[in-house]
C-alpha cells in the first residue's frame, strides 16, 4: 500500500461534455446545481463542478481545444475520477519509488481551490485517475 | 516492423502515414497525449498479439522505441 494512498476518498467524478449548453442540460437532468467554476489554462478546458447541499461533486469538462475536444470521438464520456491526498509531493515521491510517474512533474492548479495531478491510463490500462489536494 | 508500427500510429492519430515522421514520438507528434497513447498500445498489442508489460507501456514513446521492442520480443 502506498501511504499517502491509504483509504482515498473520491473528490469528484470528471465527465467531458462537448459544450457548456450540454453541461447546463445534464446539471438540469440530474438535479444537480454548479458549486464552481474555473478555466484551465494547460489542458484548454471550462470545469464546471456541482455540488452543494450534500450532492455528488461531479467536473463537467468542456473542451475549448486539445486534445480534450477530440476526447471519445468528440463526444466526450466518462473521463476520470479524482480522489483526495493530502501532500502531492509526497504521493508522487511515493509513486516513483515504484516506478509511476504522474502526468504532471510538479501539481498543477485546478480550476478550484486545489493543486491536483494524474495517473497516466497506461498504469491502469484505461482509468484516468486524478489525485487532488485541497489548498 | 518500422512501417507496421508507423501505419498503426496513423491510424490511432487519424493522420497520413507519410505524415509520421521516423523521429515521431510523444513530445513533438501532435495530440500524442496519455489517452491516446493507451490507445495506441492496445493497438500494438492488438496488432502483433502480445501483452506489453506495464511498466514498458509508459516508456514505448516513440515509434523507435517501438520498433526495437517489438523486434526485441519477436526475436524471444
Amino acid at each position: 500500500v502506498i501511504p499517502a494512498l491509504e483509504n482515498p476518498v473520491i473528490h469528484h467524478v470528471g465527465l467531458v461534455v462537448p459544450s457548456e449548453e450540454q453541461a447546463t442540460d445534464l446539471m438540469q437532468l440530474l438535479g444537480l446545481a454548479e458549486a464552481y467554476r474555473g478555466f484551465v489554462e494547460q489542458y484548454q478546458a471550462l470545469c464546471i463542478f456541482t455540488g452543494g447541499n450534500g450532492a455528488s461533486p461531479l467536473e463537467l469538462v468542456v473542451p475549448t481545444g486539445g486534445t480534450l475536444a477530440e476526447f471519445n470521438g468528440g463526444v466526450g464520456g466518462l473521463h476520470h475520477v479524482a480522489f483526495g491526498v493530502a501532500d502531492l509531493v509526497q504521493l508522487a515521491a511515493q509513486l516513483e519509488g515504484r516506478g509511476i510517474r504522474l502526468l504532471e512533474p510538479e501539481p498543477i492548479q485546478g480550476a478550484g481551490q486545489f493543486l491536483c495531478n494524474f495517473l497516466p491510463p497506461a498504469y491502469t490500462r484505461g482509468i484516468t485517475v486524478e489525485f487532488v489536494q485541497e489548498q | 516492423m518500422r512501417e507496421r508500427v508507423r501505419a498503426l500510429i496513423a491510424s490511432v492519430f487519424d493522420i497520413s502515414a507519410a505524415d509520421v515522421p521516423d523521429d515521431a514520438r510523444a513530445t513533438t507528434l501532435a495530440g500524442w497525449d496519455s489517452l491516446r497513447h493507451l490507445e495506441l498500445m492496445l493497438a500494438i498489442e492488438r496488432e502483433f498479439s502480445i501483452r506489453i508489460p506495464t511498466d514498458r507501456l509508459v516508456d514505448l514513446v516513440s515509434l523507435d522505441d517501438l520498433v526495437v521492442y517489438l523486434e526485441s520480443a519477436a526475436a524471444q
